[in-house]
């Protein structure tokens, strides 16, 4: 992995001993770390500065994190986020789902992941994943994951999330035409089609990734 | 409304009064004697054809034992007295059909055959022109509705028993989904404490040791959180073609079980089935877990599996004590247990999984004492 200087995460939880543990696991692993019970707050801060990531609550009084996110993406197209929910399964993590998130992690928060997501999280790398059926759309969002990019999820008939502009959109499962009606569609896109394996996206990734760190 | 209700009102519909009962008294003298002949020809009917013979299997009384039944139940028609003690026999009578799982358009037909050769016995006994003959034949179709229209209100209230169960269960589920969540943030902030600890008690063993402790016992109520939510929403499928021998591996690795319980598993070389491992692994555990507590001190459990039409069946056998007839019936319920801990929610959640699957769960019987339960699931190509 490539140096990135600082790593500040703000973790966002009505919870307080809770929102403390994480920020305090974190800071552990030398990053630095603002905590905000209320989403409210957390915005104000998310206006105020730049963060590596934020990782936020679903369900709390007032503002949510599904809404929490959506405002912060406002204030911070490139703001790479990270959901942890005692409610895997609520409606709401579809909807920040499709918004683009590092991964949406249950509590009790399986510690490692979240710090090889938060490790690798990298501002603004945001990969298009438009599947037709929708076979293998959670492992390609997987993969994506696991590079520290944000997959953001649609099918070929949405139009396109706001947002920066992706770093490639990976076109899985859908038949040949349809594909290249969506290529001729979308003229400044880099695209990936996916057919059979991981391997291609493998490797037009990490491409894109290494010009992406040399660019920014 | 109750059978009674429905006797009772249907009686005043199709004008079934005390002239009529005076009739099919009348009649009985006459009609007793061909009771066993009719008998007879009802269950020869019910043997010719493979469906219902089927039904006629799953019972549990010989057919002997069942035309001895059914001619009681004819004394019964033409000789009352058609009061409530009568109408909550036949509702009985009703029910042992319902719990057999007879389909219950099968009552038509059987219904149907009965008015047929009783009508045709009456037919002999009187003159068919004369007007004895049509009061008659009146009262004897009145009864055979009346008949009919008790036993399918019997199947009606099997649907509305059901309906009330699955209302229950939707309120249990509410309920059991707001403390699950609830409990998980303070599981949370246990476990990340304990994460935290870990960093910092050095090398002190006790120390070590009591966290790994809590640590565990975290580990064991978040599981125990994490079933009871699995089974009350539908938690999204991954599914993957699967070597079934690594699943099962994987999930009789995490048993638990005494010295002298064996875990036997045998052919599951080269089956692969379509799923998602950590839930199917979750099924098997549930299952292999459950037949070696039933074995007790000593005993062994087997687990074997085959193709069968493009499905992959998984038989789970055990040297238990089998189970209880009223444990049977409800078997996959949640809440029901046969264990002294325990509570209950193991094979309803196999049972939820399996439907997730669009596989099955089921028990039978085997020659031996114990239990044996197959899961049959989607195979996909090897
Ligand atoms: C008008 C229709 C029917 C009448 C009046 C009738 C009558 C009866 C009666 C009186 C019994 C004994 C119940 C007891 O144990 O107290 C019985 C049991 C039984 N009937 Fe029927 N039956 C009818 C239709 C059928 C049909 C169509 C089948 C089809 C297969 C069937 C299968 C059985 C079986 C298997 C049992 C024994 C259940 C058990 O004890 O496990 N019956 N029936």
């Amino acid at each position: 992995m490539t140096s990135r200087g600082l790593r500040r995460y703000l973790v966002v939880d009505d919870n307080q001993p809770l929102a403390e543990n994480l920020a305090e696991i974190l800071e552990t692993s030398g990053a630095e770390v603002d905590v905000e019970l209320d989403a409210v707050a957390a915005l104000r801060r998310l206006q105020a500065r730049r963060y590596t990531a934020l990782v936020t609550d679903m369900r709390m009084p007032g503002l949510g994190g599904a809404e929490l996110l959506a405002a912060a993406r406002q204030a911070d197209p490139a703001l790479p986020a990270l959901v942890v929910t005692a409610f895997i399964g609520d409606a709401d993590l579809a909807r920040v789902e499709r918004m683009g998130v590092l991964a949406t992690l249950p509590k009790p928060v399986p510690v490692e992941i979240l710090l090889q997501r938060l490790e690798h999280a990298r501002r603004g790398a945001v990969v298009w994943v438009v599947c037709g059926a929708s076979g293998r759309v959670n492992r390609v969002m997987e993969f994506v994951r696991d590079r520290g990019c944000t997959p953001l999820p649609f099918t070929p008939a949405d139009a396109p999330p706001p947002g920066p502009t992706p770093l490639l959109a990976v076109l899985a499962d859908t038949a040949e035409d349809e594909a290249a009606a969506w290529a001729r569609a979308h003229p400044g896109v880099h695209l990936i089609w996916l057919l059979a394996s991981l391997e291609a996206l493998a490797t037009a990734l990490d491409a894109e990734l290494e010009k992406f760190e040399e660019g920014g | 409304m109750n059978p009674f209700g429905v006797f009772h009102e249907l009686q005043d519909y199709v004008g079934f009064g005390p002239a009529d009962q005076a009739i099919l008294r009348a009649l009985h003298p006459g009609l007793a004697p061909d009771f066993p002949e009719v008998s007879e020809l009802f269950y020869a009917r019910i043997l010719e054809y493979p469906p219902a013979r089927a039904v006629l299997e799953r019972g549990e009384s010989s057919v002997g034992h069942l035309r001895h039944s059914l001619v009681a139940w004819m004394e019964g028609l033409f000789q009352g007295p058609w009061d409530e003690n009568y109408v909550e026999r036949r509702a009985r009578i009703g029910r042992v059909h319902v719990r057999i799982g007879l389909p219950q358009h099968y009552m038509f037909g059987a219904m149907n055959l009965l008015r047929r050769e009783l009508s045709a016995r009456v037919s002999r006994l009187l003159a068919p022109e004369s007007p004895e003959h049509f009061v008659a034949q009146n009262a004897l179709s009145r009864m055979l509705d009346l008949e009919l229209a008790i036993m399918l209100q019997t199947y009606r209230e099997d649907l509305e028993a059901q309906k009330a169960r699955t209302e229950r269960m939707a309120t249990f589920g509410q309920v059991v989904a707001s403390i699950g969540h609830d409990l998980r943030n303070p599981l949370g902030v246990a476990e990340s404490s304990v994460f935290l600890l870990e960093k910092r008690v050095g090398t002190d063993p006790g120390a070590k040791k009591h966290l790994q402790r809590i640590a565990e016992q975290i580990a064991v109520a978040n599981g125990i959180v994490t079933s009871l939510l699995d089974l009350v929403r539908d938690r999204p499928m991954d599914p993957l073609p699967l070597a079934l021998s690594e699943v099962v591996a994987r999930a009789v690795d995490l048993v638990q079980r005494r010295e002298g319980v064996k875990v036997d598993v045998r052919s599951l070389a080269g089956l692969r089935v379509l799923g998602d491992a950590a839930q199917l692994r979750q099924a098997f555990v549930n299952l292999v877990q459950n037949a070696v507590e039933a074995c007790g001190e000593t005993g062994s459990v087997t687990v074997e599996a085959r193709m069968v039409d493009g499905k992959v069946e998984i038989s789970v056998e055990d040297t238990g004590h089998g189970l209880d007839a009223s444990v049977k019936a409800r078997l996959f319920e949640p809440l029901i247990t046969t264990k002294s801990k325990g509570v209950g929610l193991g094979l309803a959640l196999v049972k939820r999984i399996a439907e997730r699957h669009g596989g099955t769960i089921g028990h039978v019987t085997p020659p031996t004492q114990g239990a044996r339960f197959i899961l049959t699931l989607p195979g996909a190509p090897s």
